[in-house]
């Protein structure tokens, strides 16, 4: 595929967290983002698990 | 004498920001590998630094390093680190090493306060025999696997210094693995666009990994990843998107995963979603957070992380050793400190993108170009839009109500 040069200056949408969901990825992240409330998050190297 | 980009090597004050102590520590085991995967940064790229330094680190480089680790935990007040036990090939030589330096640091940092340590292995699963998995696992270190895919033709390029493919060992430590989950980390898969995408994300979660995270070739602008045309440095579109193209069809297999057995965690695809919901990231491919792992060779020598070596001779290097200095020197080192700066080390090109702050300019290595450093957008800066648009758009109809 190509990139097309007139999407490019699109704004991301912006998307809250839902309080729930029934599908179980997006479910699994809202999990993990609420266990990280709180903690200092920081980049961990990539080539690790 | 290493020639390094002015930026942030010579322009930038790394005084005038507050540093983020190192929670990570990257502790190299073995200087060499058994293996001699055809694309490996580290032993077929541009930067031979590995050829001076020590097969092994010795018993007093992982006794001092532990000191120092203690040292920066203490002085930091950090209720939990990690450690990565890494190579070359940790395993070697077997177990031993990598019990004997988890231990170092274990024994160091309880005495020091008490701080959480979290240690895994990253292996190329060669030398994972079960007695091996039973010592790292009776010593709590987890072990993280690299592959290519679950299928022999998936890891061709890994292969053994004769030439003789690894994949047969390497399976039998995934089965391994895969029985013992309490020990198992995940697995690492470096994105082979030639494979066929949906093969290879199947045949890996047939392996039961955890987590899986698809790392995207390293390269650079001057040193363009196979499927990519070599360009002057800058976001070009339109653009083909290889990369793009490959992940968004995993993307899709795994988003849309209807057996409820499977609930792999994929790093790179949960982070991305994680930040178009508006958390930061914990990853250094996507995202604006800042580093914080420092690599430790096996001389001692306190570097960046491995990957820089993909740019050029010595840009890992910040001629700093546990045994003459601590890490909060490092922190002060200008390729450290610029892997903490959130935008601020961004290309304009990349200030004024509407993906900018979602992919975060991309591993800051694909940034590279020679001559002109480290301030371009990624060398895949095209296939990251492609992805993290689609991540959008799929996150977005799922996650409004109904």
């Amino acid at each position: 595929m190509t990139l097309p040069a007139d999407d490019t200056r699109t704004p991301l949408p912006e998307i809250a967290p839902p309080d729930h969901t029934d599908h179980p990825v997006l479910a699994a992240i809202l999990a993990d983002l609420r266990a990280r409330a709180g903690e200092v998050v920081v980049a961990q190297y990539e080539d690790a698990p | 004498m290493r020639t390094h980009p002015a930026w942030p090597y010579d322009s930038l004050d790394t005084h005038a920001h507050e540093p983020v102590p190192f929670r990570q520590f990257v502790l190299k085991v073995q200087g060499r590998c058994n293996l001699d995967c055809t694309y490996c940064y580290l032993y077929q790229g541009p930067d031979h630094g590995w050829r001076d330094r020590p097969r092994s680190t010795s018993a007093r480089t992982m006794h001092r390093t532990a000191q120092r680790i203690a040292e920066h935990v203490r002085t930091h007040r950090l209720d939990a680190v990690r450690i990565e036990l890494h190579g070359g090939e940790p395993l070697l030589l077997g177990p031993g090493p990598v019990l004997a330096y988890a231990e170092a640091v274990r024994e160091a940092v309880r005495e020091a306060a008490g701080c959480q340590v979290t240690a895994t292995v990253q292996t190329n699963g060669t030398r994972l025999t079960d007695r091996t998995l039973d010592r790292l696992a009776d010593a709590g270190i987890r072990v993280g696997l690299s592959l290519d895919g679950g299928r022999p033709a998936h890891n061709a390029r890994r292969v053994d210094h004769a030439g003789r493919p690894a994949w047969s060992a390497a399976r039998a430590a995934a089965l391994r693995l895969a029985e013992r989950p309490e020990s198992y980390a995940g697995i690492l898969c470096t994105i082979d666009v030639a494979a066929d995408p949906l093969d290879v994300y199947r045949s890996l979660v047939r392996l039961r990994p955890p987590g899986v995270d698809f790392l995207l070739p390293h390269a650079t602008w001057g040193r363009p990843p196979p499927g990519l045309d070599s360009r002057s440095p800058g976001r070009h579109r339109p653009a083909r998107t290889p990369y793009g193209d490959w992940l968004t069809a995993v993307f899709d297999a795994w988003w849309d995963e209807k057996d409820p057995r499977i609930r792999t965690r994929i790093r790179l695809f949960r982070e991305i979603a994680a930040l178009l919901l508006g958390a930061p990231s914990r990853a250094e491919a996507v995202g604006l957070s800042p580093l914080a792992a420092v690599v430790v060779e096996t001389d001692g020598a306190i570097e960046q992380v491995d990957a820089l070596r993909a740019a050029y001779e010595g840009a890992s290097e910040t001629g700093l050793n546990v045994h003459r200095h601590s890490f909060d020197r490092a922190l002060r080192h200008p390729g450290v400190a610029a892997r903490q700066l959130g935008e601020r080390a961004l290309a304009d090109e990349c200030l004024g993108c509407p993906v900018g702050k979602v992919c975060g300019g991309g591993n800051y290595v694909h940034r590279y170009a020679p001559g002109t450093g480290f301030r371009h957008p990624s060398v895949y800066c095209a296939d990251l839009e492609r992805l993290v648009r689609h991540i959008a758009h799929r996150l977005e109809r799922t996650a409004l109500p109904s």
